[in-house]
């Protein structure tokens, strides 16, 4: 354990040095920032445009930074010759494997961690600068319908800006350690449902860096994510081939092939929408009409699903990575 | 060696556990999958721009149906400004909604932009419908539906029955059953509207809330006349099929089929057992008495007639646990002309009797409606004639010298008119000291 942990360490100072990551970090911080602004330009919903853009920015930008950096975890080490210094260690492939897993998924996770405090400040900053919260901060009521401003309103637009700036960073970054308001209900859950998915696609990343090229395995990478993000769509597919030909028993030539081929695949490869929580962040749950909290309950299966999952992925790198031969 | 295959074999054996776990789950997963019920089922990948762009966002579907919704937002402001062209819009909101189907503003606001403001009611009620059966709990969307179907399309079944939806969602406030109900007394569910209105005014008696008192009886006495202008209005053309005439008399019409043992609720009846329950309730009344102008006041023996013994008027109960007894005592079977629920009485305004263009209610009115529609009439003349003798410098001569035609308008009541050109008086003989 101490092993995988020393190469999950090691690899994560390694992958904070990768300047990819950093621009994937800013590009992300600049699209929730800019949410912010494009929200002004709804006509309602505003807050469901930031959410929506918020969760799918943390979500996307976190698969990027696990194509980008996983795929050249393991062909470094192997390209540069630094996987002798390891090997010859009392160190396990396995070891090894499960170290570069965790170390990417830290890396990612920490990535996430900070699009999750700039997403959570974006939220709350907007929701606190709302036009009736700043009027009410800047001019009081001295009888009804007549209004004062306090002190110099231009000022105080500017303090009060400043001041729910620093409180929407404060309430930013104790929400990703458990606080929430309504505006922010549940959205860790959503958050870490992502985190899961990810996991998924990391440890793919890492199983196809066992035996291929950075390129190659960015390739699979993002075609095995398509594929997750479809598999739902694509077993609808079948199902409706069969719905046209009156039953899976009518299904002859090309369109039965397709139709097994559909079911099998669909079972084997991940299925990443259940890892997708993003609506029911922005609707809540479909049973209640117009919640004012959206909740989002956890979904134990797909948790199990997703361990599972991640758990056969590097099991099956490990077993490619101990018939590696590294000469 | 030995112990890389032994760790080869144990990752083997791991990894078949794991994998099947994780298929296994997926299998149950997928099976849902395939119960989802045919709307979402079939709209998907069926080819269409909204379903196919579900496909290409890879579960990003909701930030494309945002940036979308942003440029359908800029896209209306557009148009109203130049070309007035709605149409393409309809499509980005079809789209929009297909991408994220639980945006209840892109179904209002779409409708909007191609209902109100694009005259294509039908796009727009489309639009309403793909919203109401996936936001199935919100009654904001068939409400709106209820709105364009009655106010802008004029089809009152239709309203109904998206009032009706409306009305059952589990989000709708308690204004809206009051709506429907008005739509339903529109629509000609004469019963409905009537025991909606009635319940209304329990709750706001039972809440004491004067203004849903107001309201509600206001509310009962239009569904009333709604009701009894119904079966005056299918009797009036009985006569003129029958007779191949107008009638003169509102009385001619008792004879008719159409006014033979009919079952309507009566004003009368209907305060008379809402008064009687008060009384047991020990309440001092139950038509707050600020209310009581312009109703058909029961004959103080009805109100003293003694409760059926069925009833479960006493102190302490709950208005609203009398609605059914009420209603039913309320309603009668009856022949001949029914009572006016404002107090006044049915007539028929010949004024308006055979002019191609009225409508049943202009010709079925109420006495004091008719007496209003006169001096008004009057009123009008008068003035025609004091404009024309400004013009002339004198009376006119006749009614022909004001209104360059004879003066065609027949008396409401079935009179004659009298123009004096010496003094310029222009008066009715029916009612000549107007």
């Amino acid at each position: 354990m101490m092993k995988v942990l020393a190469i999950a360490l090691n690899t994560f100072k390694e992958a904070v040095r990768n300047k990819v990551l950093y621009f994937l970090l800013i590009f992300a911080l600049l699209i929730m920032g800019f949410s912010g602004v494009i929200s002004d330009l709804s006509i309602a919903a505003p807050e469901k445009l930031i959410k929506d853009l918020g969760l799918a920015a943390i979500d996307f930008f976190g698969f990027l930074i696990a194509v980008f950096v996983g795929v050249y975890l393991v062909y470094t080490e192997l390209d540069k010759k630094t996987i002798y210094t390891i090997v010859s260690k009392p160190i396990d492939r396995y070891q090894f494997i499960l170290g570069k897993f965790f170390g990417l998924l830290i890396t990612i996770y920490v990535n996430m961690l900070i699009m999750s405090i700039f997403f959570f400040a974006v939220l709350y900053f907007r929701d606190a600068t709302d036009f009736d919260k700043v009027m009410k901060a800047i001019y009081r009521e001295v009888a009804p319908g007549q209004f004062e401003p306090i002190g110099n309103p231009q000022v105080q637009y500017y303090l009060y800006h400043l001041k729910q700036f620093i409180i929407a960073v404060g309430k930013g970054i104790a929400t990703v350690f458990g606080y929430s308001e309504p505006i922010t209900h549940h959205l860790m859950r959503v958050i870490g449902m992502s985190a899961l998915g990810l996991a998924i696609i990391t440890s793919f990343a890492i199983l196809y860096s066992t035996f291929s090229t950075p390129t190659l395995s960015a390739v699979f990478t993002f075609l095995t994510w398509i594929i997750g993000s479809l598999c739902e769509d694509i077993l609808r597919y079948a199902e409706r081939l069969a719905q046209k030909a009156g039953g899976v028993q009518n299904l002859v030539g090309p369109d039965l092939l397709k139709y097994w081929f559909a079911q099998v695949a669909m079972h084997i490869v991940p299925n990443l929408a259940l890892f997708d929580k993003r609506t029911e962040a922005v609707y809540g749950p479909w049973e209640v009409a117009t919640p004012n909290i959206h909740n989002v309950p956890i979904d134990w299966v797909s948790v199990v699903y997703g361990l599972v999952y991640v758990a056969g992925v590097l099991c099956l790198a490990s077993m490619i990575f101990n018939r590696r031969n590294f000469k | 060696m030995r112990r890389s295959i032994l760790q080869n074999i144990v990752l083997f054996f791991c990894f078949i556990a794991f994998f099947a776990a994780a298929v296994t789950i997926q299998h149950k997963n997928l099976e849902k999958v395939k119960l989802n019920p045919p709307f979402i089922e079939t709209w998907m990948l069926s080819g269409r721009s909204g379903e196919l762009l579900k496909l290409l966002a890879l579960r990003y579907d909701l930030v494309a149906a945002d940036f979308l919704w942003l440029r359908a937002i800029q896209s209306f402001g557009g148009r109203g400004m130049t070309n007035r062209d709605w149409k393409p819009v309809y499509n980005m909101f079809d789209t929009i909604t297909e991408l994220d189907p639980y945006f209840e503003t892109a179904y209002t606001f779409g409708n909007m932009v191609i209902g109100d403001e694009g005259g294509r009611q039908r796009e727009g009620l489309g639009l309403l419908n793909k919203g109401m059966f996936r936001l199935v709990r919100q009654y904001r969307i068939p409400f709106e539906g209820m709105y364009v179907a009655h106010w802008q399309m004029g089809d009152t079944n239709l309203a109904r029955w998206y009032g009706r939806v409306a009305m059952k969602r589990q989000d709708a406030p308690n204004w809206v059953p009051r709506v429907v109900a008005y739509i339903e007394v529109q629509a000609g569910s004469y019963y409905i509207g009537f025991d909606r209105f009635v319940s209304n005014l329990l709750q706001g008696l039972d809440a004491s809330d004067f203004d849903m008192q107001r309201i509600a009886l206001n509310k009962i006495q239009e569904a009333i006349d709604k009701w009894n202008r119904a079966y005056l209005s299918r009797a009036y053309d009985e006569f003129t099929t029958r007779t191949g005439r107008l009638p003169r008399q509102i009385e001619e019409l008792a004879d008719m089929p159409a006014l033979k043992e009919y079952e309507v609720a009566r004003m009368s009846k209907f305060i008379a057992a809402m008064e009687k329950r008060a009384r047991a309730m020990n309440k001092e009344f139950a038509i707050h008495p600020d209310l009581r102008r312009g109703l058909p006041w029961p004959p103080r023996e009805e109100i003293e007639a003694p409760l059926p013994a069925d009833s479960a008027a006493k102190p302490g109960v709950k208005w609203e646990e009398l609605r059914n007894e009420i209603f039913r005592e309320s309603l009668v079977k009856q022949s001949g002309i029914p009572e006016d629920p404002y107090g006044s009485r049915y007539v028929i305004n010949l004024s308006f009797a055979g002019y191609p263009f009225a409508k049943k209610d202009d010709i079925i009115t109420h006495e004091t409606d008719r007496f209003d529609f006169l001096k008004n009439l009057l009123q009008g003349v008068r003035n025609s004639i004091a404009e024309r003798k400004k013009m002339l410098g004198r009376n006119p001569e006749s009614l022909r010298e004001v209104f360059y035609t004879d003066f065609q308008t027949t008396e409401p009541y079935g009179a004659s008119w009298k123009y004096d050109p010496a003094t310029g008086d222009f008066r009715s003989t029916s009612h000549p000291e107007l």
